[in-house]
């Protein structure tokens, strides 16, 4: 695997890692995270369609650039990849082409399917899309062992409208599904939070796929309202402060549930994924050193099968909650991601609204809030 | 610029003077330090007050949790008090101060258990009384049954021997004494059928034409031997504001008055017993009556007046064995008048007499008069008439044919119901008596039969039994009357005259 990365920052180019032989240079896979305005302005996406002819571009916008150890705002983070020995295919589709997210999924998954597919990678629109259906539909046919990785494009913190494009300049509603084919290619993969639940267990009591309007019959907004007290003004931003944890249908493992947006008419709360009535949820709260622990435990674990090598490509998908938390101090936990990788590993990434990740391996994946969750590539196996 | 207040506090006292502000990269130090103490004050403000929210919930549901204990402690104690009143002996099998409800509960169970168990035994006792009951009215009936056939050729054995005139008085006083003993064992008979029938909640009662003043004339006729043999004599009284006709049953009425007349009659010796019948009330639709029958005989205590309508039961033992009687005939009084809505009553001293007396509802009749089948004694003749008598049982036969050999009739004889087909076919009769049960062909099939081609002859019911059914079938299958076995003369003339 070759890699090569630029930064399109301040209306200016520039080459952060050049590839080893850049003549030989031939990558068949560019990935384009940035914002909203610059991802979808032409020039840019003309820069990088003369750049890498031969290369499938995905693009798409973010709250939030990581590019090395660094940590963007309003830039454009490209890195683009040569497979030496890995055949990768790109799939693109709109959901308004399908009647649900669900069925996103499923076209995905069925579009990628081969006998020798190992990993898909999906970079999705993340406002349009319900991304719990999104992730049921990838699962609906997928065999145990092909993992299925990504996250939902983001806007910065303004939870306005998110664009994906492949080969083409991005828009809303579009969502892309790499796959990986082969033996050669090792894939690696986590994705951890590090939030404390606090608070009683409450009950959904009543709720629309991902709108949450009563928890143990009262409305959810106004129990959000009392609970960030002098910070009511900042929502639905400051509602990212206490993700749920949710627990459906009495399963082991919880999942978190982050708010995209609030409706005051309806005294309704928009989460990034579904919160079915009957689920069990608790209130979580930030802590600012295991958020930062969250993230190199889940670099450890995206790299635990490999030995005496590192990864070739780190993939870190983290959330726009957690920068919200973290502020200044978010690029801490890209740093604690790179110290666990060393110099040997490319990383990219971005900050999302939404994370996918399998929790264990050779399992479903599933739709995630508040962590950084990590994919990582190898070839040199 | 300022930076947090704890950083602008130190620089105060480190660089009094301020000189800090012309190394640049101290400034960009002490801005990322001042954010950083920002960032972290955010979070602690937002913390503290989410635990000071959360830690109010949590003293709400401690409250809430607490007062549910109290509930349930207190129900418990309750629960055990209750227990312990019950059973004061089970107070020992648990502790009256503790929540612990196990041994509550496993008493509880046992409790539902037992009483389970003796909602079985209850069940099945249930049903073996009421199985013992079934068999006892059976039995009595079947009995009673059994017993009214030989009483037949017994009672008419006694009317045959009444029309020899040669009976010198000796044996004329034999013949009576025969007579009412008989008649005696027949309303006997005729008290457990009808008590058997009233348990079984078959009793039902007719509606015809009353002639109320010609029906109590009767009546005083019919127990005027009697009272006259032990001295008494019988008066009737009547209302003039009675209406002449009234509609009810008559047979009935009669069987409540004769047996209160007859119990008057038999505790009175020269004395008076007083028949009385008084207007109550006239409406659009029905006419209430009193009725009161009054002797001047030997009374009832007061500590017995109660129990003499209960059944089997009168006022002493010795009654039974000086004046007889079942003990029957008031009990049945009391619920045939039940059965019309009225209540039977009484006042009596002892020593002076007793009366009965009760109200009935009749409905009004438009009747103008009832054609009654001359009875008169004496006339008894029936002109040469020719009638077909289908009966199997001998006996039943013979007393039969005398009876009606002596009203000048001629008697043809049939013993099952295809004989009679047979010779309803070849000969023209005046009247067929028809037997019901009877072998080879029963007396309702063989009147279908005959009514199949002869519609006019009349067919008149021999039947043992007093059931209600027996007059619904007779008259659905094309009888034109019944009369029960074994028949008055009186009432096999009448009906014969009536028919013919």
């Amino acid at each position: 695997m070759k890699t090569s990365q630029l930064h399109f920052i301040n209306g200016n180019w520039k080459s952060i890692l050049p590839a080893k032989n850049e003549t030989l240079f031939t990558p068949q896979l560019v990935l384009a995270f940035g914002d909203t305005g610059l991802v979808a302005d032409a020039a840019v996406f003309n820069y990088l369609k003369a750049s890498f002819p031969s290369a499938s571009i995905i693009s798409a916008s973010t709250s939030g650039e990581i590019l090395g150890d660094g940590l963007f705002d309003e830039t454009v983070a490209v890195t683009a990849i040569e497979f030496e020995k890995t055949p990768v295919k790109c799939v693109d589709t709109n959901f308004n082409d399908h009647s649900n997210s669900f069925e996103v999924g499923k076209y995905l998954m069925n579009e990628l399917l081969t006998d020798d597919l190992k990993a898909v990678v999906i970079i999705s629109d993340g406002s349009l899309i319900n991304g719990s259906e999104l992730v049921s539909g990838l699962n609906d046919k997928k065999p145990a062992h092909i993992s299925v990785t990504g996250g939902l494009a983001g806007d910065a913190a303004r939870f306005k409208q998110t664009v994906v494009g492949l080969n083409e300049l991005a828009i809303a509603g579009k969502i892309v599904a790499i796959g990986f084919y082969g033996d050669k290619i090792h894939i690696g993969h986590s994705s951890f939070g590090g939030w404390d639940e606090f608070g009683k267990e409450r009950e959904v009591t009543k709720s629309d796929k991902n709108v949450l309007y009563e928890l143990d019959n009262e409305s959810a907004l106004d129990l959000y309202k009392e609970y960030l007290g002098p910070y009511v003004d900042e929502l639905p931003g400051s509602a990212l402060l206490f993700p749920l944890s949710i627990r459906i249908d009495n399963e082991q493992t919880n999942l978190v549930r982050t708010i995209l947006s609030i409706d005051e008419k309806e005294k309704s709360m928009t989460f990034a994924g579904n919160l079915p009535v009957g689920s069990k949820v608790r209130l979580m709260k930030a802590n600012f050193e295991k958020l930062i622990t969250a993230s190199s435990d889940a670099a450890k674990e995206a790299m635990e099968d490999l030995v005496n090598v590192k990864p070739e490509l780190a993939l870190l998908i983290s959330c726009v909650g957690r920068k919200l938390v973290l502020q200044e101090r978010t690029s801490e936990e890209v740093e604690a991601a790179k110290e666990i990788f060393g110099d040997d590993t490319t990383i990219t990434g971005f900050y999302s609204y939404g994370e996918i990740s399998p929790f264990n391996p050779n399992t479903t994946c599933e739709l995630h809030n508040q962590t950084m969750t990590i994919t990582t590539f190898t070839e040199s196996v | 610029m300022a930076f947090h207040k704890i950083i602008d506090n130190l620089l105060l006292k480190y660089y009094p003077d301020g000189e800090y502000k012309d190394d640049e990269r101290l400034v960009k130090f002490l801005t990322l330090i001042s954010s950083h103490y920002n960032t972290f004050e955010r979070d602690k403000k937002i913390t503290e007050h989410a635990f000071t929210i959360s830690e109010k919930e949590y003293t709400n549901v401690t409250a809430d949790l607490k007062q549910q204990n109290e509930i349930t402690s207190k129900s418990i104690e309750k629960l055990k008090d209750a227990i312990i009143h019950l059973e004061p002996e089970k107070a020992n099998t648990f502790s009256k101060d503790d929540d612990n409800i196990i041994n509550i509960i496993s008493f509880l169970s046992n409790l539902i258990k037992k009483s389970k168990a003796l909602e079985v035994e209850l069940i099945t006792a249930k049903e073996i009384a009421e199985k013992a009951a079934l068999a006892k009215t059976e039995f009595l009936s079947v009995m009673s049954h059994e017993i009214r056939t030989p009483l037949n050729a017994i009672i008419g054995t006694i009317e045959l021997f009444k029309f020899h005139t040669d009976l010198d008085d000796k044996k004329k006083e034999l013949l009576r004494v025969m007579e009412i003993s008989s008649e005696n064992l027949l309303s006997l008979i005729n008290d457990v059928l009808d008590f058997s029938k009233m348990e079984e909640g078959k009793i039902q009662f007719s509606e015809r034409d009353i002639d109320l003043r010609y029906f109590l004339k009767n009546l005083r006729l019919a127990n005027r031997i009697r009272a006259e043999e032990k001295g008494n004599t019988i008066k009737l009284m009547m209302d003039d504001d009675i209406p002449n006709f009234v509609k009810g049953d008559d047979l009935r009425l009669g069987q409540i008055l004769n047996n209160l007349i007859s119990n008057a009659v038999k505790f009175t010796k020269n004395g008076t017993v007083i028949i009385a019948a008084t207007l109550v009330k006239r409406a659009q639709d029905f006419v209430e009556i009193n009725f009161e029958v009054a002797d001047t005989g030997i009374g009832i205590p007061e500590d017995k007046q109660k129990l003499i309508f209960e059944r089997f039961t009168q006022a002493n033992n010795n009654i039974t064995r000086e004046y007889g009687g079942s003990g029957l005939g008031l009990t049945i009084i009391k619920r045939l008048l039940l059965l019309q809505g009225s209540e039977i009553k009484l006042t009596s001293e002892v020593g002076k007499g007793s009366k009965f007396y009760f109200n009935l509802k009749f409905k009004t009749s438009s009747a103008k008069s009832i054609v009654e089948a001359e009875s008169d004694n004496g006339k008894t003749d029936l002109n040469n008439l020719s009638i077909l008598l289908v009966e199997d049982v001998e006996f039943n036969i013979f007393v039969a044919e005398m009876m009606l050999q002596n009203w000048n009739a001629k008697v043809f004889k049939a013993e099952n119901g295809l004989v009679a087909i047979e010779m309803v076919q070849a000969n023209k009769f005046d009247l067929i008596l028809m037997d019901i049960q009877m072998p080879v062909m029963d007396g309702y099939t063989a009147t279908m039969e005959i009514r199949k081609f002869d519609s006019s002859t009349p067919i008149i019911a021999l039947t043992a039994s007093l059931s209600i059914d027996i007059q619904e079938k007779a008259t659905s299958v094309g009888m034109n009357g019944y009369i029960t076995k074994p028949f008055n003369p009186n009432e096999l003339f009448d009906i014969i005259k009536k028919n013919t």
